[in-house]
Order: structure tokens, then C-alpha cells, then sequence
């Protein structure tokens, strides 16, 4: 049978090229369904058109007609009128709401003018009973061309559900890997809650948190161009630089110079990440900002809300060579005060939206009570309907935040007695990143935990003290004589840093045990003139608070031991190992 | 969005008008591209008549610059006001563009 329709095919499409239906054989092989319920005219049917080579799906009443039509994909119906259950021109009807292009013949013995108009409205064409099989044909062939463009309608129908299966697959998986990134470091939320809402189901916006060694808390909202997929991979290059410097207490400058770099090199022209920053350090409440191309960083503080607007460039424009974009400006934060971080997603649409009812995002947030704002604002917010991506991180400015370990984050256990001791020049002290590079290379000899914060504070602390007042002759009055006393002592501390010709400096810092307990041994001594130590010990006067006290009573509070040794010179902390 | 070239001696201007936004995109960079290769040493983007820019737009004058500098020609933007100026001053465009 197949071979005689080979043969034939040639000849038919020579004659008839548009004749899928010759008295005989097919050319094309169409799926049809025949909806009738006499079984002596679907048999007949099944029997002329599939010996032509078609293949014929069959359904014996108007209800089941339409559950054909759902399960096979027919590309041409013949529906006959008067049927149980449900008739003809009820099935075509619902047919219809699942496709208003599909064919429909309606087979009919009825002479009723009234059903014929009827059935003419939902269908292609009618063809009255007893069926003449060569009248049926050449109906068939007269719809030919609405016939094929439906088969490819169904076509592009296919391969667009398959498409959009591979891409649910696909996202699926790449949705999986962008969560598992961007989980990291859970800070309590007393002190900082934040969230990223994406508008599908890729966000182009998010929000970094960590912690550097020595507690400072690194909070990055980032917002690349556009939506879905090209977004969220636009900043996928930010995260693990962001996650590997701050762990290894990188400045705020350092951090978004770097991502800046990664991002210009990565991404292409036009595209580029808008982008708030902050660095907290919980000690002195002092706290850098950098705002480029977002909403402006709010300040709540008391009663009054201030913002700190865009002064930079979004992330991934600039080229290497312009270091001032990244200079971070200084904020004083007091206990109770709150910074809240928001993208242009819930800043615009709050004013699309929102503000109508609830009035500004300000007014809003004066309105709250600060330790809700974080909630409020996204109650509020989500009532209403919203298209961009949106983030919201508020932080509170409360007490040091109590210990943050990535989950699942493996904790490398020190080695026992091992011990590192590094004797630094001048030259090398004077060196920015020289804290950084020793505290690393204890890090690295596994001597000290990366995740051990507090070894991190009270090294910070002595390291400081050693290279400030011991090797630089720095008065700790100066940062407290004047408004801007800060700000004069980081200067001095600068200039005095570019001349430095002589000192050492020798750093001994070893695993071993205190009392029977795992702790850090952290040794500095420095060439300097040492200090009065009994003075610490006395510490009730307030200018021995104001001055060495605040970092003095830290360590002290931290660590197991802290004695003095020489004239004040050699200073010796044990420093308790996390468990 | 409404294109229209407007060719000087010294200075050829886009004028712009209506929303600028990502559905733009195709449109203005083949304007650009033509407009790049027969223009003189100094074009301007004029956005008096665009009343909504988006942070796409801001992708598409940063490719527009990007490419005249390549050819060693400079971009200004002009006319910019209320709510689209806005736009530029948070993105701080200022540092790349002459804005006026």
C-alpha cells in the first residue's frame, strides 16, 4: 500500500499540486477526528481515509469529541450533528475555546436551514448525509489550505511548548545555582534585615551581607540593568568578590574598585550594575557609604531622616585608571540610629503606587516605628501591584553583632602548636594591606580560623595600638581634641606612614592552649617607647577612657590574658579559639 | 519613540521623543550606527521631547558614547529636564557627559 502511494505521488502532485485528497491515495497523511455516533459510518470512515494513508482518531459522542480533540492534536474534525450526550454543535462550540482555528466539517442529515447557519458560524464547512465518499473528499480538498496552515500552527504550537520546557528546566537549574550563591553570611535580624523580591523568577537585584576578621559589617545592595536572567547573571561576577575580601578585611574602596574592574571587564558596553555600599564598624559607630546610581542611602536618626544621594558612577562604567569613584564618604552612627538600603524597583514603584495612599517613602518611614520599618514598608509595598525587581535592607545600629558563620560553611580546625612569627621593617609596616596580609597568612597556615572574628578584633586592636602609638608616636588625643579629630588622625597617621624610614615590628601568633582550653597566642612587640601600663590597670579617670581605654577594654574583654611586658612595648594576649 | 537626525555643519543632533526605554533599543542603535559613520566630530542627544528614560536608555547612550569615542567623536546631551534629567543626575552621567 505504502509503496503504490509512493509511486502515485509524483503523478497526483504533478496534476493537483494543493490535492492532499485524490480519489485514491494521499499525498499528505493527515490525523483526523471523526466525532459520530454511528459506528457503521465511523467504521467507513476509518476504513476509506485510512486506506488513503491518514490516520484516523475516532470519538462517539460530542463530550468525548472534545477529550479527542485535547489528547490527540487532530489537524482536521468531521463532527457529526445529532448526537447523545452532547450534540455536534455544542462540541464544536467548546472545541472552539481551545481553538478558533481548527477545521470543522460538520457531517449532517438535518435540512434544518436555522442548525446548518449554526453550525456553518463554529465550522469550516457541512456536508449532508448519506456521506458520498468522492463529496467528502472534495470538501476536504477544497479546506486544503486552512488545513495545512493549521498543521502548522499545531507545529509551532510543539516545538513552543518544548522550548518553553527546556527553559523551565534550564532556569530551573540556574535559579538553583544563583540561590545557592547568594546564601551566605545571616547576620541576626536586631541588627540587619533586608530581602530582594524578584519581579520573575530571576532577580536583578541583590543584596550582599559579611564580615570582616575583625567584626565590620559589609552590606552591598546591587541593581543590574534590566530583568530576569541577563540581570541576574550581570552580577553574578560581584558575589564571591565581595564574600573573598571582605573575609579578608578589605576596605569598602578596595571591595568596589575590584567589582567595578571584574564587572567592566565582563560585562558589555550599556550594561552595568547600580549599586549602595556600606561598612560598618560596630566599635566606634563610624560607617562608610558610597551610593552609585541608586535611590539615596536614608539615615534615620532620632526623629530626622536624612539621605545620602548618589554621588558615583553605577558599577562596571569606569575604566581602572579613576580611583575617586570609590572613595567612600564617613558617617557617625549612634546607638538607635537605622540606615535603610532601598533599589529603584521599591523606590519607583512606591511612587508610581504607593504614595497616592500612604504618602511618601519618607513620610512613610517618619510615620514607623523604627524597629519596624522593615516590615512596614513591605507590607505596605506588597499590597500593591509591582513589575521591577524591588530589595529593602534596613540596619539598626545596636550592639556588635554576635557571631556569623556562613551555613554549611566548613571550619578548618587549627593546627596544634603551630606558630607563626613575622618581623616587619619599615618598609613593609608602612604598607596599607600589611595587616591584612599577616592576619592571612595566619589564616593560611592554619593557625587561625577564618571564621575566628574575635582573634580578628583583638589583633586589629594591638596591631594598632603597636603601629600608631608605639612606631608612629600617634597621641590618641588627637582623635578626640577637635569635632573632626578623626579625620586629623587618620591624616597624621597617613603622612607619618608615606616618611616611615625605622621601626620594627615582631608578630608572633601561635595555636596553643590557655588554662587547659584551645586559644591563640598573639605576641607584638614594637621598637617604640612604650607607655605607662599601670594606667590601664587604674582605669577609673576619664581621660584614660577617652584615650587608649575604648580599644584597651575590648581586648580585655575578649581575650583570657592580656599582659605587658618591657616598658609597655610587648604586650602578650591569650585569645579564645572558637569550639 | 520618535527619531529624528538633524545634520549641521559641525554638529549632527538626535533628537528624541517620547518613551526611552528598553523597547527602543533596536531602533536607536541603528540610528546610531548611521548616524556614527556620517556624522562630524561632535554629535548631541537631544531628549527634550523624551518624557520617561529608563536605566536601558542609559545603556544605550553609554554604547552611543563608547562608540564615538572609538571614531574620536564626542557625545553631549541637551535638553535634558525635570524627571529625565533626574535620571541622569542619580546615575551621575554628569562624569561622562557634557549635560546641559
Amino acid at each position: 500500500m505504502r509503496e503504490q502511494y509512493r509511486e502515485t505521488k509524483v503523478e497526483s502532485g504533478d496534476a493537483l499540486p494543493f490535492c492532499p485528497f485524490p480519489r485514491e491515495t494521499a499525498i499528505e497523511k493527515l490525523k483526523i477526528l471523526v466525532v459520530d455516533d454511528s459506528s457503521t459510518n465511523v467504521l467507513m470512515m476509518k476504513m476509506l481515509l485510512g486506506n488513503m494513508g491518514h490516520e484516523v482518531v475516532t470519538a462517539s459522542d460530542g463530550l468525548l469529541g472534545i477529550e479527542t480533540f485535547r489528547q490527540e492534536d487532530p489537524e482536521v474534525i468531521l463532527m457529526d450533528v445529532m448526537m447523545p450526550n452532547m450534540d455536534g454543535i455544542e462540541s464544536a462550540r467548546r472545541i472552539r475555546e481551545i481553538s478558533a482555528v481548527v477545521p470543522i466539517i460538520f457531517l449532517s442529515a438535518a435540512t434544518d436551514s436555522g442548525l446548518m447557519e449554526q453550525a456553518l458560524r463554529l465550522g469550516s464547512d457541512y456536508i449532508t448525509k448519506p456521506i458520498q465518499m468522492p463529496q467528502l473528499l472534495d470538501k476536504l480538498n477544497a479546506h486544503f489550505r486552512t488545513i495545512l496552515a493549521y498543521r502548522e500552527v499545531l507545529a509551532q504550537k510543539k516545538e513552543v511548548e518544548q522550548l518553553h520546557a527546556r527553559l523551565v528546566d534550564e532556569n530551573t537549574i540556574a535559579s538553583h545555582v544563583l540561590t545557592r550563591m547568594l546564601s551566605g553570611f545571616q547576620p541576626p535580624s536586631e541588627i540587619l534585615q533586608y530581602t530582594v523580591i524578584p519581579s520573575g523568577m530571576f532577580s536583578g537585584d541583590i543584596v550582599l551581607v559579611g564580615a570582616t576578621p575583625s567584626g565590620k559589617l559589609n552590606i552591598l545592595l546591587a541593581d543590574a540593568i534590566g530583568h530576569g536572567l541577563p540581570a541576574a547573571f550581570s552580577l553574578m561576577p560581584i558575589v564571591p568578590a565581595f564574600h573573598a575580601m571582605t573575609k579578608k578585611g578589605f576596605p569598602l574602596e578596595d571591595i568596589l574598585y575590584e567589582i567595578n574592574h571584574t564587572l567592566k571587564n565582563v560585562l558589555p558596553i550599556g550594561q552595568f550594575v547600580a549599586a549602595t555600599a556600606a561598612a560598618l564598624d560596630w566599635d566606634t559607630g563610624l560607617c562608610k557609604t558610597w551610593v552609585g546610581a541608586n535611590p539615596g542611602l536614608m539615615l534615620l536618626s532620632g526623629s530626622r531622616l536624612s539621605s545620602l544621594p548618589s554621588t558615583h558612577l553605577a558599577l562596571g562604567i569606569t575604566d581602572d585608571r579613576n580611583k575617586e569613584e570609590f572613595v567612600c564618604e564617613t558617617i557617625q552612627l549612634k546607638p538607635g540610629d537605622r540606615l535603610i538600603f532601598a533599589s529603584d524597583g521599591l523606590v519607583e514603584a512606591w511612587d508610581d503606587n504607593v504614595k497616592g495612599q500612604e504618602g511618601t517613602l519618607e513620610e512613610f518611614i517618619l510615620a514607623c516605628s523604627p524597629a519596624e520599618i522593615f516590615d512596614s514598608v513591605l507590607t505596605v509595598w506588597k499590597r500593591y501591584h509591582q513589575h521591577d525587581d524591588a530589595s529593602l535592607a534596613v540596619l539598626h545600629m545596636t550592639d556588635r553583632p554576635t557571631g556569623g558563620k556562613s551555613p554549611g560553611e566548613t571550619v578548618t580546625r587549627p593546627v596544634e602548636h603551630a606558630r607563626i612569627t613575622l618581623d616587619l621593617n619599615a618598609g613593609q609596616l608602612a604598607k596599607p594591606e600589611i595587616f591584612n596580609m599577616v592576619l592571612d597568612a595566619a589564616q593560611q597556615m592554619g593557625i587561625v580560623d577564618k571564621t575566628d572574628s574575635q582573634f580578628g578584633v583583638v589583633f586589629s586592636e594591638l596591631f594598632n595600638n603597636a603601629l600608631d602609638h608605639g612606631i608612629l608616636g600617634l597621641s590618641s588625643e588627637t582623635k578626640y581634641a577637635a569635632a573632626d579629630g578623626f579625620d586629623d588622625y587618620i591624616r597624621l597617621k597617613q603622612a607619618r606612614l608615606a616618611s616611615l624610614t625605622e621601626g620594627r615590628m615582631s608578630v608572633q601568633i601561635e595555636a596553643t592552649e590557655f588554662s587547659g582550653k584551645p586559644a591563640t597566642l598573639l605576641r607584638i612587640v614594637d621598637s617604640g617607647p612604650g607607655f605607662d601600663q599601670t594606667l590601664l590597670r587604674s582605669a577609673t579617670e576619664s581621660v584614660v577612657k577617652a584615650t587608649a581605654g575604648r580599644g584597651c577594654n575590648l581586648v580585655q574583654s575578649i581575650s583570657l590574658q592580656v599582659t605587658y611586658a618591657g616598658s609597655g612595648n610587648d604586650v602578650t594576649a591569650y585569645i579564645p579559639r572558637p569550639e | 519613540m520618535q527619531v529624528t537626525i538633524v545634520k549641521a555643519e559641525r554638529m549632527t543632533t538626535i533628537k528624541l521623543q517620547g518613551r526611552f526605554d528598553f523597547n527602543t533599543h533596536r531602533e536607536f542603535r541603528a540610528f546610531a550606527e548611521t548616524t556614527l559613520q556620517e556624522a562630524p566630530s561632535q554629535i548631541q542627544v537631544d531628549l527634550a521631547g523624551v518624557d520617561y528614560l529608563d536605566s536601558s536608555a542609559l545603556g544605550m547612550l553609554l554604547m552611543l558614547r563608547d562608540k564615538a569615542q572609538a571614531a574620536g567623536k564626542s557625545v553631549a546631551l541637551v535638553s535634558c529636564r525635570g524627571n529625565v534629567r533626574q535620571v541622569l543626575d542619580i546615575a551621575n552621567f554628569g562624569k561622562l557627559f557634557s549635560i546641559s
